[in-house]
């Protein structure tokens, strides 16, 4: 089904930055991939009158975020990734020194509500500002605010964390 | 958890590890086939069901009975009209028999008709003397 060169050289282009970006919000390997691969299947159905869209990348980024908070996707995740096999390569973290102290770290990320890690990948991994990001999540920038703090609280709350992934992990 | 601590968790290389872009493009190209296929049916589907409830909605309007208006309560200020009630006796029939018609024509043999003759009666004559007055008792009568 090769109906749009434009889709596809798209895909080629960002679709492995879109999977981390999936990967990080949901810190689900899977869950991650299948989002992608629903939103692009979506977004190649109506490609023709996205033509208009000026910065491609950054609309399908905002979809998958989209993907990601609605409540479709929190009731059901019944759609299972295809062709994209564990075999492909390490998905999870690397073994290195830090490996017990990031999943650990990992473990306190996916504990926190799908909008605050929104808010704190956005922040911390895009380095985006939080007007952006209140642009992106469709809220108030106080309202973003208010999210890192009770995540950022959540985590030093999750106990001891920061000083063993700090140790573990490469600057 | 610091911030650094943070940034460094989630740019974490290992999340954009094990991805390949030629795999994902085939993996979405079969999930777009899908949900073509899933939109069809649900596009048949919906306009079945549209047809079937156009119908059913005609078959009902159709099938409607007349509205039954209720009759506007009489007034006492108008004036009651009596109707004549019917009299107990059947209307008058006729009895007699259908009468045909019949044609006559007459016969050539025969010698024409002639107008009925009419005998007059004999003249009586008055009587001279005048009859006698005979008296019945009425005893005799009865």
């Amino acid at each position: 089904m090769n109906e749009h060169p434009g889709f596809d050289a798209f895909v080629l282009a960002h679709g492995a930055e879109l999977v981390g970006v999936a990967r990080r919000l949901t810190m689900d390997h899977h869950r991650g991939e299948d989002i992608v691969q629903d939103v692009l299947a979506r977004i190649a159905l109506s490609w023709d009158r996205l033509q208009h869209v000026e910065d491609m990348r950054a609309y399908v980024l905002k979809a998958v975020l989209r993907d990601f908070l609605s409540w479709r996707r929190r009731l059901s995740s019944s759609e299972r990734p295809t062709e994209l096999t564990p075999d492909d390569g390490p998905v999870g973290p690397g073994a290195d020194d830090g490996l017990a102290a990031r999943d650990e770290a990992r473990r306190a990320l996916a504990r926190l509500k799908p909008v605050q890690r929104a808010v704190l990948v956005l922040r911390y991994h895009h380095d985006r500002p939080d007007t952006e990001i209140a642009e992106l999540l469709g809220c108030r920038e106080s309202t973003v605010r208010s999210h890192a703090r009770r995540a950022l609280a959540e985590l030093r709350a999750a106990g001891g964390i920061a000083d063993r992934l700090t140790e573990g992990t490469p600057r | 958890m610091n911030d650094d601590a943070l940034r460094d968790t989630l740019r974490d290389p290992a999340f954009d590890q094990g991805v390949a872009p030629d795999r994902l493009l085939a993996a979405v190209h079969a999930r777009e086939e899908r949900l073509l296929r899933r939109r069809r049916t649900a596009a048949a589907v919906a306009a079945a069901v549209a047809t079937v409830g156009v119908l059913a909605g005609a078959a009902a309007l159709t099938m409607r009975p007349e509205p039954v208006v209720p009759a506007a309560p009489p007034s006492p200020t108008s004036v009651v009209e009596v109707t004549p009630v019917p009299s107990e006796t059947p209307a008058p029939t006729t009895t007699e028999l259908p009468t045909s018609r019949t044609t006559t024509r007459q016969v050539p043999g025969l010698p024409p008709s002639a107008l009925p003759q009419v005998v007059e009666p004999p003249r009586t004559v008055a009587p001279e003397t005048p009859p006698a007055v005979v008296t019945v008792a009425p005893e005799a009568t009865r």
